[in-house]
């Protein structure tokens, strides 16, 4: 499956009021708008991840991201803080094509890793193989179900191939975009995604009380 | 010279911060040791340029928090900041302890309007600020 194709079945493993961030050139060019709260991050020198994870501890809606293997390996240290979050609330998916990036056809050091699975594994989080799920709208449909009664964090790994870039969609979002997604994200009274079980337990409003 | 508490007591129910992280250093042992569950959060973040992230993640929430670093890693989140946090004007607040390795703060607008201690606050830009606490000022 190559990487156009993921993202337009990504569309369909998204529920409407759910935060999606969505990092690196290749993902947010080709990207499809995924839901009302996405926010597209070009830039792979910033540490989104740690963002979103500020994020997941201090909403009650399910924040999804959506990245490649590259970057998680250039961010992992943010990957031990996910993990010893517990934050359940909070889910990766990662876009495997074992490249830098899409322009240089050069393999980073993701297959090298004797097993990445193993290492996420012993951090404490929930790994997930999600490549054959992404084949076909009818197990895509499966997974979704799987997916909205999953316990976060858990990351999964979804094989593409590379392709030729389809811009459809523009830049980084603006200051403006930005904004808005941070009234949605405030917006309490949109109903959540998540249910009974994965109802993040870490919950900030007992403490935003006055003292 | 201010009580921890105070100090504590003044940026949470005064000011509103509850979410707070960051690298504990050894000059900010008191305010650790002050800290209390009951009206505030600290997560110990693995490295400064993640307690950025989660602060500045918390604050797209609506939620007010601060790092507590030493200046000494300053340089370190130097590139997350201006990528994110003042590229999208997120505001953050850094409580650094600048006492070893002193801040260049001619750079910035200084101020004590925060009212803290008559401490500095150096602003990075109209919403992020640098609270500069002395060491033995807090107590």
């Amino acid at each position: 499956m190559n990487r156009k194709k993921f993202l337009n079945n990504v569309k369909d493993l998204v529920f409407e009021n759910d935060i999606v961030f969505c990092i690196g050139q290749s993902l947010c060019n080709e990207a499809p708008e995924l839901s009302k709260g996405t926010v597209f991050i070009n830039d792979t020198h910033t540490d989104i991840l740690s963002v979103a994870l500020g994020v997941a501890m201090t909403t009650d809606k399910r924040v999804l991201l959506i990245l490649e293997d590259q970057y998680l390996l250039s961010n992992f240290n943010a990957v031990f803080q996910i993990a010893v979050s517990k934050c359940t609330n909070l889910y990766l998916i990662v876009a495997t094509s074992t490249l830098y990036t899409h322009e240089v056809a050069q393999t980073n050091l993701f297959n090298s890793i004797r097993s990445m699975v193993g290492v996420l594994v012993n951090t404490g989080m929930l790994v997930h193989e999600y490549s054959k799920y992404f084949e076909t709208k009818k197990s895509l449909k499966l997974l979704k179900d799987i997916y909205s009664r999953t316990i976060g964090p858990v990351i999964s790994f979804v094989v593409i191939t590379n392709n030729r870039l389809y811009t459809t969609c523009g830049d980084t979002r603006n200051l403006e975009e930005l904004n808005t997604l941070s009234e949605f994200i405030k917006d309490k009274s949109l109903e959540t995604s998540l249910t009974e079980v994965n109802t993040p337990f870490f919950n900030l409003e007992s403490i935003m009380k006055d003292k | 010279m201010i009580k921890a508490k105070i100090f504590w007591d003044k940026l949470c129910s005064e000011l509103g911060y509850r979410f707070f992280t960051g690298i504990p250093i050894a000059e900010f042992k008191v305010l650790y040791n002050t800290m209390a569950i009951d009206f505030m959060h600290f997560i110990p973040a693995v490295d400064e340029v993640r307690a950025l992230g989660l602060v500045s993640g918390a604050s797209l929430s609506g939620v007010k928090g601060a790092v507590l670093m030493s200046s000494r890693a300053f340089d370190n989140i130097k590139a997350q900041m201006d990528n994110f946090n003042i590229k999208y004007n997120i505001p953050i607040l850094f409580i650094v302890e600048d006492t070893y390795n002193p801040l260049r703060l001619e750079q910035f607008e200084i101020s004590n309007d925060l009212n803290i201690l008559d401490s500095l606050v150096a602003y990075l830009n109209k919403s992020s600020a640098i609270l500069v606490v002395k060491e033995g000022v807090i107590s």
